[in-house]
């Protein structure tokens, strides 16, 4: 699986319970209410968990977090640094 | 940090049941003892028992879980809000109020629809409608209006927590100890007009009583790098502020039970500053030291996700569970060891069992919509 489907299965699964139809990778997870502040908290260690990494406190901004595109490329971003 | 506020909501959820569960072990030691003992009630005996100030030890220790809560809420608004824009948009808002109401109404409605079965309660139409509106259902549930006005109300603080944080931050700071300090004339029957309409002006479900919470909890999100260099330079000193807060507010109940001839009920209910500043420096102190490990850091994480959830139910879970103890198994009442076990383990327990089983049940699709 790549990172893309890795977190719309957590998302949906985890987060979303299994409700709700397919998941725009672009879809403002805040503004659409998929994730409050312990959705945030929850994705933040989901992702250091999963990807074996540690998201600095300083990185966990709303230009990182609010769509699946946003973690993605923020998670390339990482891995490449 | 950004991990260690799960836990740290995990360890607030838990000071919320046992800070609740202290009011059956008061109730027992002074309320309820002719159900265990051959003695009429009220009755003081146990006052200043080991017994006695072990609960009261508690029950101070743990009064900081709903700021908690009020804070971790201010932090996620600035997250939510991001470096570039001026403040939080309206439908962030919304959405987030929109999931905090839809359990709280169901709770409510819940409660509500008990009460009329169990006691034959049935009230008007439009008290059902207030008492929705002002969170009273159960005596917890203040805290739903309160926050859902926090959150309307961050559209106007978010530039103000962005731009002018100090001033912000001393502003907030003033209106809710001030508000908190109103009601020492209450408490001490120390009646004047103007303070007891500012009194009335200002309930428990009113944000201001608690905005300082929340506001904190915005500034540190919008100024995180300069709070973590303060945290690390002073965290000594909060370490040692929180063991002498604790202190403090431990004397300061007893003081005022003095003060008030032993009204041990209106003192209890009290909300008293020591104590909220011994919260604030609990906070500051678990953040601070950060690298030090921790026992169950998963499990309190877990709990912290579920602390919606359980604080929506606790309160009735304790209710049922101490109603049940004191009709059918009252000599537990008289060893508050075991009371506070039982009290708190289903506090805790019943709310996660329930949301455990529902969430791995077909009807997981409702989980949201009935814990958040």
């Amino acid at each position: 699986m790549n990172t893309v489907e890795i977190l719309k299965q957590y998302i949906k699964e985890e987060l979303m319970n299994g409700a709700g139809g397919d998941l725009d990778v672009n879809e403002n997870l805040l503004a659409s209410g998929i994730i409050d502040s312990l959705g945030v908290l929850r994705l933040v260690s989901f992702v250091e968990e999963r990807f074996n990494i540690e998201v600095p406190d300083e990185d966990v901004t709303l230009d990182n977090f609010q769509s699946i595109q946003a973690i993605t490329d923020y998670l390339t971003q990482l891995q490449s640094a | 940090m950004t991990r260690r506020l799960l836990t740290l909501l995990g360890i607030a959820v838990i000071c919320v049941v046992l800070f609740h569960s202290t009011v059956y072990g008061f109730n027992s030691l002074f309320f309820w003892t002719n159900r265990y003992a051959d003695v009429s009630v009220p009755n003081f005996d146990q006052y200043g028992t080991p017994t006695y100030y072990s609960l009261l030890f508690i029950r101070r220790a743990v009064a900081f879980g709903v700021g908690v809560f009020l804070f971790v809420s201010g932090y996620f608004v600035a997250f939510a809000t991001g470096r570039k824009n001026e403040t939080i948009e309206w439908k962030v808002i919304w959405t987030r109020i929109l999931y905090l109401l839809i359990p709280y109404f169901i709770w409510s409605t819940v409660i509500f629809t008990g009460k009329a079965l169990a006691y034959g309660q049935i009230l008007s139409p439009m008290e059902y409608v207030r008492r929705f509106l002002l969170g009273q259902a159960t005596t917890a549930y203040y805290y739903v209006p309160l926050i859902c006005q926090l959150y309307v109300v961050s559209r106007f603080m978010v530039p103000l927590a962005k731009k002018h944080w100090k001033l912000f931050l001393v502003t907030t700071a003033v209106i809710q100890f001030a508000v908190q300090a109103l009601r020492y004339f209450n408490l001490l029957d120390i009646s004047n007009p103007t303070i007891d309409t500012l009194i009335r002006l200002t309930p428990i479900w009113f944000f201001p009583i608690r905005i300082f919470w929340f506001a904190l909890g915005l500034v540190i999100g919008f100024h995180f790098k300069q709070f973590k260099e303060f945290l690390m330079r002073t965290r000594w000193v909060f370490l040692v502020a929180t063991i002498l807060l604790l202190i403090a507010s431990l004397v300061e109940f007893e003081t005022l039970l003095h003060l008030t001839n032993m009204d041990w009920r209106r003192v209890a209910s009290f909300s008293p500053i020591s104590s909220t500043l011994y919260g604030i420096s609990f906070i500051f102190t678990f953040l601070a030291f950060d690298k030090l490990s921790r026992p169950l850091p998963a499990e309190l994480s877990d709990i912290g996700t579920k602390s919606y959830g359980v604080y929506l139910l606790t309160d009735q879970v304790l209710d049922l569970t101490g109603t049940l103890m004191y009709r059918f198994t009252p000599w537990v009442l008289g060893n508050q060891l075991l009371y506070q076990i039982v009290m708190v383990a289903a506090g805790l327990g019943i709310p996660l069992l329930l949301m455990n089983r529902i969430s791995k049940s077909p009807a997981r699709r409702m989980y949201r919509y009935l814990f958040g």
